[in-house]
C-alpha cells in the first residue's frame, strides 16, 4: 500500500533507544493506509496537541467536528438505530455518518426545525429523546450534563448551523504501556485526529478518544475494560482491534507473546530456506512460539502434486524421492512440476475460479473462455499482460479470446464489481446502493467504474461504442470514467485501455497485492486477508510486512506466476506441518494449513485411486471420452462434482463460502448413492482387479496407503486392518468389507485434504 | 438458533404449493366474467361459498370452501421473466447479482433448525423452479437447502430413491463405514475440530435417515387408507399434498410441492382444464389443482393440524389479461392472485381487487416482500430480525410489510 512510516518525533527518540528486537516486539501496526504509529515507553499524558472538544463548550462548536461524532459513539446513526435506511420514526441519520449535509438538515431543517429550539437548547427534541425525558424506544443515552449533552446544547444555542470548515484528515491511536503486552496487562488507547481548516488550511490535531468507538475484534482476547478505551488482555496471540472515529477507521495490531523468553537458540533448528522465512521466523520469536517442525518427505510430495498440479503423486514418485539423496531433489521435483501440463490445467481452473466462468456463463462460450486462458499459463505470460489483455478484450468471443470472458453479462455494474473484485481485491457491491461509510469506496466510485465498461457493448462481439453512458443514481447525471479518484479518458481509444494502464503501473497499490492474496490463499490454505476479495481498511490483515515484500516480489519479478509460487513454496514457512496447534492458530501467522480439496481435484483423486476413469460427456458431440474433472470448463454441471462439494465460482459470495462442510443430501448421495459405490465396485476397478490378481490383505493396504496417503502404511494400522478383515469367512464377506474400507479411507480426513 | 422466533406464532409449519410457469389469475382465482371475451376468455367463473366472489370453473371444490380460505388478489411484482419472478416470489427479494437470498423454507429452517430426524425443509419431488436453478438457500448454510424426495408420490410403490439402500448396502453398513471412517479422522489431530465433529454428526444423520423406521414411514404413502388417497386425487399434485401433510404432521417446518406446468402461452383450454384432446372429466392443471388442495385443506382441518399449518398457493406472476392469438396467455406480474389457508389466517377472506381486465390493482397492492413478510409472521418470525451473510452483512430477514387483514 506504500505505507508510509509516521513517527512522533518524542516517540522516535525513545525507540532509538532500545534495541531492534524490542523495537519490534511492541510495535502497534495501523494496517490501513498510510499510518504506522510506534509507541514505546511511558505514554502517560496526551502527547497529541489540541483540546477536549468539551473543556471548550463555551468556544465555536463546529457540527462535523464536535456534533457528529457523538451520533457514531452513541450509536444514533447504527443501522438498527436511525441510521437505518428508513431512519426510526421519521428520524433519519446517515449511516455512520456518512452524509453530515443530510444529518444536519434532518436535525436542525427537517419537520420544520422542530427537533431543536435555539431559545432554550435544553428543550430540544433530540435532547429531551437522548437524555430520556422523553420516551425513546433507544433509551437513555447520556445524562444533562454530560460532554456530549454539553456540546449538543452549546451549539443550538450558538444557532444550530453547519459551517463545514474543519475536515477531517486522519486518525492516530497510541497505546499506553511500559513495554510489551503479556496476558493480564491493562492498557489504555488514545486517538488522535487531525482536522484541517478548509480556509486557512492550518492543521490541528485533537484529541477524540471520548468520541471514538474502539472495538477488538475478539473478546475472548482483548477484553473492555473499565473505560471504553481501557483493554485488558485475556489471552496471548495475534490480536486486533478496530477504532472508529467519524468516518475513519484503523486497525491496531496486538501481538502478545506467549512465552516470556524468546527461543534464540532454538531458532537455528527451525529452518531459513529463503527471505521469507526470516520474516516469518522473526514473527514466530517476536510471539514466542517455535514453528511447526519441517513436514516429513512423502507428505511435501504429496503436498507438492495437489498444491501445483491438483493431482495425487504415483507411488512410485514418492518411493523415488524418498529414495533419492540429491540435494535439490524438492527443488528439481517443483521445477518438474511447475513446467508440467498438469500444472496448466490446475492453474486455468483457479484463474476460471476468479472469473466465474460458470453458470452465468453461456455454455458454448465457457469452452472458450477457458482455451484463452489456459494458453495464457502455458505462455507463462506475465499477469499484468494477462490483466490488461482481459480489461482491454474486443472482437467474437465465440472463439478462443480474452472477448469470451466478458460473456458472463452485458451490465457495466456487474464487469466493474468483477474487474474490483478480480485485480483489485476490492468488494464494490455495498457502493452500488449506498455510501458504506468506513469504506472507502463510495457510491460515486462505483459509478465511475461502471462508466469504464459503458462504453463498450457486449454481446457476441464485445466493441468499443460511440455513445455509453450510466447514470449516477445520487446525482442523477451520467457518471465521468474514473477509478480511485483519477479520471480515465479514452481519447481515440477504449476507455478501457486507460483503466488497464492505471491497474498495471508500477506504483499501484492494488493489483500485485490482489494476486499475491489469492496466489498465497491458494498455496498456503491461508491468505493474509481473508475473504481474499476483500482488501478493505478494517479488514486484519497478518503477516503485513511479508505480503508488502512479496507483493514487491513478484512486481520486481514482472508479475510472472510461476516464479512467485517457486519463492512461496521453497520456504520452510510452506514445508512446514500443518498448523494444528490452537496456539500456532491463534498466532495467525502465514505458515502451511491443512485444507480440503477442491471438488474436482478429489473427484479425479476418487477416480485415480478407484482405477476408474471419469467419462465426460461434451455438449457438442455424443461422443464419450475419458478426462479430467479439472479440465472440465463449466465443473458445476458435474452431479459427481456437485456432490463432493460446492464449486467455487458457483457462489455470489465467491471465495468467500468457506462452508466447505457436506451437506445432507451430499452426503446421502457418497455413502448411499450409485456414482462412488459403482466405482468402488466396478468390475474393471482397482478393487476388482487386486482380488482377481489374488493380492493378499497388506498388500492391499500397503498398496492403497501408497496412492491414496501417498506413504507407508504403519504396522499398527495393517493390523488394526487385518484384525477386522481376519473375521471374514466368505470371498463375498471379504470384498464387501473391502468397499467399506476403502470407502472409509476416500472419505477420510487424510485423503480428503491437501496436508 | 432461535433468534427471530416469536413466541406468540401460530403456525408450526407451512405447505407451499408452487405453481411452477406462473398461472393465469384470469382462469384462477380472479376471473372476469363480465369482460369482454378476448379477456375473459373461453373458460366460465362459477360461484363459490363467499358472496359476490367466483373462482374459475375448474374450482367448484375450492369454491365450496372459499368460505374456510383467504384470497389475496392484489399481488403485484413487476418481473415477468420466469427465474427473476420465482426468486422475488420465493424469498421476497427482488434478485441482484450481488447476493443470493434463502427462500422461504431455507429461513424457516435456519431459525428453527431440525426437530425430528426429518430434515426441516422438503421439497416434493424437487426444488427445480424458475427454469434456471438457483442456490433456494442463498447466503444461508448449505445444511438449509430443501432436501428433495425425488421421485413421483402417485407412482404404486413410491419411495425416496436416495433413502433406498444401494444394492448389496445395508444399515448395518452404512455404520461400518461410519464406524472405520470415525476410526480414521481419530487417528489424526485436525486444524478444525468444530467443523469435523459437524461433519460426523452429518454422517450420523444421514445414516439414521437411511435406518430410521420412522423416517420410512414418514414417506410411506401405503400407510394412507385409500379413502384419503382418492381425496386428494390419484395426481402427482396430489399424492404430493398427501405426502406434505404426513411430513408437517411428524414435524416438518417447511414443505414445497413443486407443481409445474403453468407456463400456459397456448391451448389454455387444453393445458388448464381439459388434460388431453377429448377429454370427457376434465383432468387438466385447474382440476388436479382443486382436488388437491380441497382433499389437503379438509385432512388438515379433520386432523386439527390447519390452525398450525400454512398453506400457501402461488406461482410467479399471473397472465395478460388478453388471450393471445394461440389460444394462451403470456408473463403478466403487475397483477395476480395468491391462496391461503390455515396458520391462524381468517377464513373467508378476500383482500383486494383488480380493476375489470385484471390488468392492474385496484388502490392499494401487495409486493412479494409484503407476502413474504406476512408468511413469516404468520409462522412466528419476525420479519425485521437481521440475519449476517457469511462475511458479517447483516440482512433484514424481510423488507416486506405484513398484510394486516390475514393477521
Amino acid at each position: 500500500m506504500g505505507g508510509r512510516i509516521s513517527l512522533k518525533v518524542d516517540q522516535a527518540k525513545r525507540i532509538s533507544g532500545h534495541s531492534a528486537i524490542v523495537a519490534a516486539k511492541s510495535r502497534v501496526v495501523c494496517m490501513c493506509c498510510a499510518m504506522i504509529v510506534f509507541c514505546l515507553g511511558q505514554f502517560g499524558g496526551q502527547t497529541a496537541q489540541g483540546q477536549d472538544p468539551h473543556t471548550r463548550s463555551v468556544s465555536q462548536i463546529d457540527f462535523d467536528r464536535d456534533v457528529m461524532p457523538i451520533f457514531s459513539r452513541y450509536g444514533c446513526n447504527a443501522a438498527q438505530c436511525h441510521g437505518a435506511s428508513n431512519g426510526q420514526k421519521g428520524f433519519k441519520l446517515s449511516l455512520f455518518s456518512g452524509d453530515p449535509q443530510s444529518d444536519f438538515e434532518m436535525i436542525a431543517l427537517e419537520s420544520k426545525g422542530r427537533r431543536i429550539f435555539r431559545t432554550t437548547p435544553a428543550q430540544s427534541l433530540i435532547l429531551r429523546k437522548a437524555t430520556g425525558d422523553l420516551q425513546h424506544d433507544g433509551g437513555k443515552l447520556f445524562h444533562k450534563g454530560s460532554d456530549a449533552y454539553d456540546v449538543l446544547t452549546a451549539w443550538i444555542a450558538q444557532g444550530a448551523e453547519r459551517h463545514s470548515v474543519d475536515k477531517l484528515v486522519r486518525i492516530d491511536t497510541l497505546l499506553t504501556k511500559s513495554n510489551m503486552l503479556r496476558v493480564g496487562d491493562t492498557f489504555d488507547v488514545s486517538v488522535a485526529a487531525t482536522f484541517r481548516n478548509t480556509i486557512t488550511g492550518e492543521s490541528d490535531e485533537r484529541v477524540v478518544t471520548a468520541w471514538s468507538i474502539l472495538e477488538p475484534f475478539d473478546e475472548s482476547a482483548i477484553q473492555v475494560g473499565d473505560s471504553p478505551h481501557r483493554f485488558q488482555v485475556l489471552r496471548a496471540g495475534s490480536h486486533f482491534l478496530l477504532v472508529r472515529f467519524l468516518t475513519e477507521v484503523r486497525l491496531i495490531q496486538i501481538d502478545v507473546p506467549f512465552n516470556a523468553s524468546s527461543k534464540h537458540a532454538e531458532r537455528e533448528n527451525w529452518g531459513e530456506f529463503n527471505w521469507i522465512d526470516e520474516v516469518v521466523n522473526d514473527r514466530w520469536q517476536l510471539i514466542g512460539l517455535a514453528p511447526p517442525s519441517l513436514a516429513d518427505d512423502a507428505t511435501l510430495v504429496r503436498r507438492l502434486h495437489l498444491t501445483l498440479i491438483g493431482r495425487l503423486p504415483e507411488p512410485s514418485v514418492v518411493r523415488q524421492y524418498l529414495e533419492e539423496v540429491h540435494p535439490q531433489r524438492f527443488e528439481r521435483l517443483l521445477d518438474s512440476l511447475l513446467n508440467s501440463a498438469e500444472f496448466v490445467d490446475l492453474w486455468t481452473a483457479h484463474f476460471a475460479d476468479w472469473f466465474r466462468i460458470g453458470s452465468e456463463t453461456p455454455a458454448e462460450t465457457a469452452p472458450h473462455a477457458v482455451a484463452w486462458i489456459r494458453r495464457q499459463i502455458e505462455l507463462n505470460r506475465p499477469l499484468d499482460e494477462f490483466a490488461s489483455e482481459i480489461i482491454t478484450a474486443k472482437g467474437v468471443t465465440g472463439r478462443p479470446s480474452a472477448a469470451a470472458l466478458y460473456a458472463n453479462s452485458s451490465d457495466p455494474r456487474l464487469h466493474a464489481e468483477r474487474f474490483a473484485q478480480a485485480w483489485m481485491g476490492v468488494r464494490l457491491r455495498c457502493a452500488e446502493c449506498h455510501n458504506h461509510p468506513l469504506d472507502r469506496w463510495k457510491q460515486d466510485d462505483y459509478y465511475s467504474l461502471a462508466a469504464v465498461f459503458a462504453g463498450t457493448s457486449f454481446g457476441q462481439s464485445i466493441e468499443p461504442k460511440s455513445s455509453g453512458s450510466i447514470t449516477n443514481p445520487r446525482t442523477g447525471l451520467p457518471a465521468t470514467p474514473s477509478i480511485d479518484g483519477l479520471t480515465l479518458f479514452g481519447g481515440s481509444d477504449d476507455v478501457r485501455r486507460s483503466l488497464a494502464n492505471w491497474l498495471v503501473a508500477a506504483e499501484n497499490p492494488y493489483f500485485g497485492r490482489a494476486i499475491v492474496n489469492r496466489v498465497v490463499a491458494l498455496l498456503m490454505g491461508r491468505a493474509f486477508c481473508e475473504p481474499v476479495d476483500d482488501l478493505r481498511q478494517s479488514n486484519p490483515t497478518i503477516d503485513a510486512e511479508l505480503f508488502d515484500r512479496l507483493t514487491e516480489s513478484f512486481r520486481e519479478n514482472g508479475f510472472q506466476l510461476r516464479p512467485l509460487i517457486r519463492e512461496i513454496v521453497t520456504s520452510a514457512a510452506w514445508r512446514r506441518e500443518s498448523v494444528l496447534d490452537p496456539h500456532q492458530v491463534a498466532a495467525g501467522i502465514v505458515s502451511f494449513r491443512s485444507h480440503k480439496l477442491a471438488p474436482t481435484v478429489l473427484l479425479d483423486a476418487i477416480c485415480d485411486l478407484t482405477g476408474t476413469p471419469l467419462v465426460m460427456r461434451d455438449r457438442t458431440s455424443p461422443a464419450e471420452s475419458r478426462g479430467r474433472a479439472i479440465q472440465l470448463p463449466l465443473p458445476h454441471l458435474s452431479a459427481e462434482i456437485n456432490a463432493l462439494g460446492a464449486c467455487a465460482r458457483e457462489s455470489a459470495d465467491v471465495l468467500t463460502q468457506r462452508d466447505t462442510s457436506l451437506d445432507l443430501a451430499q452426503a446421502l448421495q457418497l455413502i448411499n448413492g450409485p456414482w462412488l459405490n459403482d466405482r468402488l465396485m466396478a468390475p474393471e476397478g482397482r478393487l476388482q482387479h487386486w482380488f482377481d490378481e489374488g493380492l493378499s490383505d497388506e498388500e492391499m493396504l500397503t498398496e492403497i496407503y501408497w496412492r491414496g496417503y501417498s506413504r507407508l502404511i504403519d504396522p499398527v494400522e495393517v493390523s488394526h486392518w487385518l484384525d477386522i478383515l481376519k473375521s471374514t469367512k466368505s470371498k463375498e464377506a471379504r470384498a464387501l468389507l473391502w468397499h467399506d474400507i476403502l470407502w472409509s479411507i476416500i472419505m477420510s480426513q487424510e485423503f480428503v485434504t491437501n496436508h | 438458533m432461535l433468534a427471530g422466533r416469536n413466541p406468540s406464532k401460530r403456525a408450526r409449519s407451512a405447505i407451499l404449493i408452487w405453481l411452477d410457469g406462473g398461472p393465469s389469475h384470469l382462469e384462477t382465482f380472479d376471473p372476469k366474467p363480465l369482460a369482454p371475451l378476448e379477456i375473459r376468455g373461453p373458460m366460465q367463473a362459477i360461484d363459490t361459498k363467499l358472496a359476490g366472489v367466483q373462482v374459475n370453473e375448474c374450482m367448484p371444490s375450492i369454491a365450496k370452501r372459499l368460505d374456510r380460505l383467504a384470497l389475496i388478489r392484489n399481488v403485484t411484482s413487476g418481473l415477468g421473466e420466469h427465474n427473476l419472478a420465482t426468486q422475488y416470489l420465493l424469498t421476497g427479494y427482488a434478485p441482484t447479482p450481488s447476493l443470493d437470498y434463502p427462500v422461504l423454507g431455507s429461513l424457516v429452517s435456519e431459525v428453527n433448525g431440525a426437530t425430528t430426524k426429518l430434515p426441516p425443509f422438503v421439497s416434493i419431488p424437487n426444488h427445480r423452479v424458475g427454469g434456471v436453478s438457483f442456490p433456494p438457500q442463498g447466503f444461508l448454510p448449505r445444511s438449509n437447502a430443501p432436501f428433495e424426495t425425488g421421485g413421483d408420490p402417485k407412482v404404486p410403490d413410491f419411495q425416496i430413491e436416495s433413502l433406498k439402500l444401494y444394492p448389496g448396502l445395508n444399515v448395518e453398513r452404512l455404520q461400518r463405514r461410519h464406524a472405520f471412517l470415525r476410526h480414521l479422522d481419530n487417528l489424526r489431530q485436525h486444524a478444525d475440530a468444530n467443523r469435523l465433529a459437524r461433519q460426523h454428526q452429518v454422517w450420523h444423520d444421514v445414516v439414521e435417515l437411511v435406518a430410521s423406521a420412522e423416517v420410512r414411514e414418514a414417506f410411506s404413502l401405503e400407510q394412507e387408507d385409500s379413502r384419503t388417497r382418492d381425496a386428494y386425487g390419484r395426481t402427482t399434485v396430489g399424492q404430493s399434498c398427501l405426502l406434505a401433510r404426513r411430513l408437517v404432521e411428524r414435524g416438518v417446518s417447511f414443505v414445497t410441492v413443486n407443481f409445474p406446468g403453468w407456463d400456459t402461452h397456448d391451448r389454455a383450454v387444453l393445458r388448464l382444464k381439459e388434460g388431453y384432446t377429448g377429454a370427457q372429466t376434465p383432468v387438466g392443471l385447474i382440476p388436479q389443482l382443486d382436488n388437491a388442495v380441497s382433499g389437503l385443506v379438509d385432512d388438515l382441518h379433520e386432523r386439527g393440524l390447519l390452525q398450525e399449518t400454512l398453506v400457501i398457493v402461488m406461482g410467479e406472476f399471473g397472465r395478460t389479461p388478453k388471450v393471445n392469438s394461440t389460444g394462451g396467455r403470456d408473463h403478466w406480474p403487475r397483477a395476480f392472485s395468491v391462496l391461503v389457508a390455515g396458520g391462524g389466517t381468517p377464513q373467508g377472506t378476500v383482500i383486494g381487487d383488480t380493476d375489470g381486465h385484471g390488468r392492474e390493482p385496484l388502490g392499494h397492492s401487495v409486493t412479494p416482500a409484503d407476502l413474504n413478510a406476512t408468511f413469516l409472521t404468520l409462522l412466528g418470525i419476525d420479519p425485521d430480525h437481521e440475519l449476517y451473510t457469511s462475511d458479517g452483512r447483516p440482512i433484514r430477514i424481510s423488507g416486506g410489510q405484513a398484510i394486516r387483514e390475514l393477521m
